[in-house]
């Protein structure tokens, strides 16, 4: 075979490869980590502890959650694949370490908005780091936390009202407090031009709700937290094939819209009508977890291992009920 | 000698996209080959114990529904008439009038088709043990008084040498009158039944059997009564529980 | 000499052809409005517990038994649509055609229409892979699909959790489902073999037949509005208690189905089964409900 000919068989061959291969828009591979394009200036990092946001923009980066450490490295080298702008900000939707364990390494690798302007500018915005946002009961669960965190994974902009916002890369972006959802510290992230939702351990497709309520967290929060998604929401209507609508980045999962939401929330809801009823005919935990509550939702949701099993979202679910009859 | 490498690679290739068509030409222009027998000509192997799996109009298959309930059946005013003379309290003289050809395929029980020779595919029922055969042949039918499972002639419909796909074609003429539904739903004499046989992978290992049925009668039915029913293949024989026709349930 | 590289090139041209060529025999028109003939499966839907011939696992029952229909009064579940195997299971025809590359000439998709609840299915055909495991799942799924001889093989994933029947028997959103088409003459059968290891026994089977028709249909439905029916949103879920459901005995007291045959026994689907049942017992006189259906409408 002469050299003309192998040369064009090989070529042939890696034509039809190519043409058997499908490249999706926007994906990229960073060590075990996903990286989904949601928008066209909005990303989500999945396989690094809990789901990282991130926007990009000619302002520079705003991430939301920053995964667990151990992941850090590989969220930041996920990130300056998609851009080599600086991240600006990190948002924290609760201080749980799989959400906050890589803020230090994001936030040093980042640059601050507020740089060069030091004079008049209150300490806390000083500094070369990108700024770490979060509701007050993240940075006092973080400052308790044991481990201790180091200092640079802090928070070092905090708020306890309602809504917290700013206007960056074009758009508006809310950080709304959830009181007494999953923990007492939660934040919603809305992009508003986006139309994406970043919405922290309030909703989670991987399990049932996990309601920390030693730190807080309850069952009517957590509901209301839902409801709050479901408002801000809007799905594909009036043109419901169109497959559009807002996008909703869970703590853990896959991406969801409105009604994915409504479907999470209408179980959580149900199970805890279930265990309400049954405490209302003065039922004791026990006999609320016999009575078996989440039955219908367990093979979905449920497991009976792990950090966080069915029979510990029962005892949740009863105990913040309980706390809230007394 | 590299032009005649070059010279010979293009050769076979010439050769590999005209074999087909040199092959299809001898039963055109060349010396006639006879036809093949439908069992080795035969595309899909439909041969096997297959099994009912009722996920669809349970409640008019497995139980018989109440007199009146004629939903999905474009019955002309006649045979709206003669179903409504059906009575639900009565004996049924004969039980059989259920299993006919137009309906068979819709009773639960399970099927089993075996080559009763090579131009013949023959299915029998164990429910109401009856006997279908499906002859491969351009001939008109035998004529004969008319029958439960009538006469049928059959053919394959190939998609082509090589894909290994395909189906089986039936069309049943000569049957007696019974019931579409044993609620009393009637077909005539006159119906004529049309069926495709198709098969697919199950899932779980296995293959589905898909039978789609369509009657025309134009004494009872406005236009025609289409209905398609699965069966999942067996490994054996060994549930094979064959039972006469019964207007039990 | 000068000449051999261009005969080696047009031999290379020549298997390239061969390689990416569609087989000549291998597909056949889907393209068309189908209508529907609507003889069959029409009584899933009438009654609230009438689970006959879904598999039913124990979680998918339970669910069901929750499931209570006012749901649909829900501001945020009215537009919710249905999932894209209804096609085989609803009173609709459906539109078919094909979207092909401009160049080469190839199918790229096929697409089944859409209807006013139900999202368009569309099937790819050029190869590209299913999203990722973390991608959003759509009402209509995403398809991927392949011929086998004349029939249109297509594999879905990516649906989101919703109904294999209205009256409540759930699918979760890890459901899959293929699909196959079969054209004979006028008349399509579509079979759809939907697994969900979440709240089905085994694989549901299911499937309709269409006839070709000349009318053309719509390949898109109406649009959504919703508006308040007596429950604001976030208000309250209705559901039933499980074991407190009040339809568990409808199918019974109407048409004689055992209960087990009701609540989706896996066993029920067989033919076995009738051992288990009394001949004739409670088998009603004279149908009073949902007895004959209307024709079709014209343009369906």
């Amino acid at each position: 075979m002469t050299r003309g000919i192998r040369h064009g068989v090989a070529m042939a061959a890696g034509a039809l490869l190519a043409a058997t291969a499908w490249s999706a828009g926007g994906e990229a591979q960073s060590q075990a980590l996903e990286v989904l394009q949601v928008r066209p200036n909005f990303y989500m990092i999945a396989g690094a502890g809990g789901n990282v946001g991130v926007q990009v923009g000619d302002d520079g980066v705003v991430v939301v959650d920053s995964g667990s450490a151990a992941n850090a490295d590989a969220v930041l080298a996920a990130i300056k694949k998609i851009t080599t702008a600086p991240i600006r900000y990190v948002i924290d939707t609760n201080a749980d370490a799989d959400h906050v364990g890589g803020n230090e390494k994001l936030s040093q690798a980042g640059e601050t908005l507020f740089t060069g302007r030091t004079i008049g500018l209150p300490s806390e915005f000083a500094g070369t780091a990108a700024s770490v946002l979060s509701t007050e009961n993240v940075l006092t669960r973080m400052s308790a936390a044991q481990p201790a965190y180091t200092a640079a994974a802090l928070p070092t902009e905090t708020f306890f009202y309602p809504r917290k916002y700013m206007f960056l890369n074009g758009e508006g972006i809310e950080v709304l407090h959830q009181p007494a959802a999953h923990t007492d510290g939660d934040a919603i992230v809305f992009f508003r031009r986006s139309d994406v939702i970043v919405a922290g351990d309030v909703l989670d497709t991987t399990r049932f709700p996990v309601i920390d309520v030693a730190r807080g967290g309850t069952i009517d929060g957590e509901i209301a937290a839902l409801n709050r998604l479901v408002d801000i929401a809007i799905p594909s209507v009036p043109i419901v094939s169109r497959e559009v609508g807002t996008s909703i980045v869970p703590g853990h999962g896959r991406i969801c819209d409105q009604l994915d939401v409504v479907e999470y929330r209408d179980m959580v809801t149900i199970i805890r009508d279930r265990v309400r009823d049954l405490i209302k005919a003065g039922r004791t935990l026990e006999q609320v977890k016999a009575t078996d509550p989440a039955r219908g939702y367990k093979a979905r949701y449920g497991s009976t291992s792990g950090p966080w099993t069915t029979d510990q979202f029962v005892e949740a679910v009863y105990r913040s009920l309980a706390a809230a009859k007394s | 000698m590299m032009r005649r490498k070059t010279r010979l690679a293009a050769c076979i290739v010439l050769a590999w996209c005209v074999a087909p068509a040199a092959a299809d030409a001898q039963g055109r222009g060349g010396a006639a080959a006879p036809p093949a027998a439908a069992k080795a000509s035969a595309p899909v192997d439909l041969t096997g114990y297959w099994v009912a799996f009722i996920s669809e109009e349970w409640r008019y298959r497995m139980v018989t529904p109440p007199k009146g309930d004629y939903r999905g059946i474009p019955l002309t005013p006649e045979g709206t008439r003669v179903a409504n003379t059906w009575d639900p309290a009565a004996a049924e003289p004969e039980p059989c009038k259920a299993y006919g050809a137009p309906a068979i395929m819709r009773i639960p029980g399970r099927v089993h088709i075996v080559w009763q020779d090579d131009n013949t595919l023959r299915l029998d029922t164990d429910a109401g043990t009856q006997t279908r055969a499906f002859r491969f042949s351009s001939a008109a039918a035998p004529a004969g008084p008319a029958t439960w499972q009538g006469s049928s002639t059959a053919r394959w419909e190939s998609a082509g040498r090589g894909t290994g796909a395909g189906s089986l074609t039936v069309v049943t003429t000569n049957v007696r009158a019974g019931y579409l539904r044993r609620n009393g739903v009637p077909y005539s004499e006159n119906a004529t039944v049309t069926e495709y046989f198709d098969v697919a992978p199950h899932p779980a290992g296995g293959q589905v059997l898909i039978v789609t049925t369509v009657v025309d009668d134009p004494r009872y039915l406005q236009r025609p009564y289409i209905v398609s029913s699965h069966f999942k293949k067996e490994g054996d024989g060994s549930k094979w529980e064959p039972s006469p026709c019964t207007a039990a349930w | 000499m000068g000449t051999e590289p261009v005969h080696g090139r047009l031999v290379v041209l020549l298997l390239f052809a061969l390689l990416t060529a569609s087989p000549a025999f291998a597909q056949i028109d889907l393209a068309g409005s189908w209508g529907a003939t609507n003889n069959e499966d029409l009584a899933g839907d009438s009654v609230p517990v009438d689970y006959t011939g879904v598999p039913l696992n124990p979680e998918g029952r339970i669910r069901a038994l929750s499931y209570n229909e006012s749901q649909y009064s829900m501001i945020e579940r009215q537009c919710q649509g249905l999932p894209t195997f209804y096609f085989v299971q609803g009173p609709f025809g459906i539109k078919i055609w094909s979207d092909t590359e401009p160049v080469k000439g190839t199918t790229i998709a096929y697409t089944v229409g859409a209807w006013e609840n139900r999202a368009p299915f569309v099937i790819w055909m050029d190869g590209r892979p299913h999203p990722s495991k973390y991608a959003e799942h759509t009402r209509g799924g995403f398809t991927t699909g392949h011929w086998e001889g004349n029939t249109l093989v297509a594999y879905t994933t990516h649906m989101k959790a919703g109904f294999i029947r209205k009256v409540g028997p759930p699918i979760s959103d890890e459901t899959t489902m293929t699909t196959r088409f079969y054209r004979h003459g006028d008349v399509l059968t579509v079979l759809a073999i939907v697994e969900d290891p979440i709240y089905l026994a085994e694989p549901q089977i299911m499937t309709r037949s269409f006839q070709l028709q000349t009318a053309d249909l719509s390949p898109v439905g109406p649009p959504c509005v919703s508006a308040y029916q007596g429950r604001m949103p976030g208000e309250s879920v209705p559901h039933f208690i499980p074991e407190q459901n009040p339809f568990v005995d409808e199918m019974t007291t109407r048409y004689g189905v055992p209960r087990d045959a009701a609540l989706g026994m896996p066993e029920t689907l067989y033919p076995e089964y009738r051992k288990k049942m009394k001949p004739g017992a409670a088998r009603p006189g004279v149908c009073t409900i949902n007895c004959v259906a209307a024709p079709p409408p014209a343009n369906r």
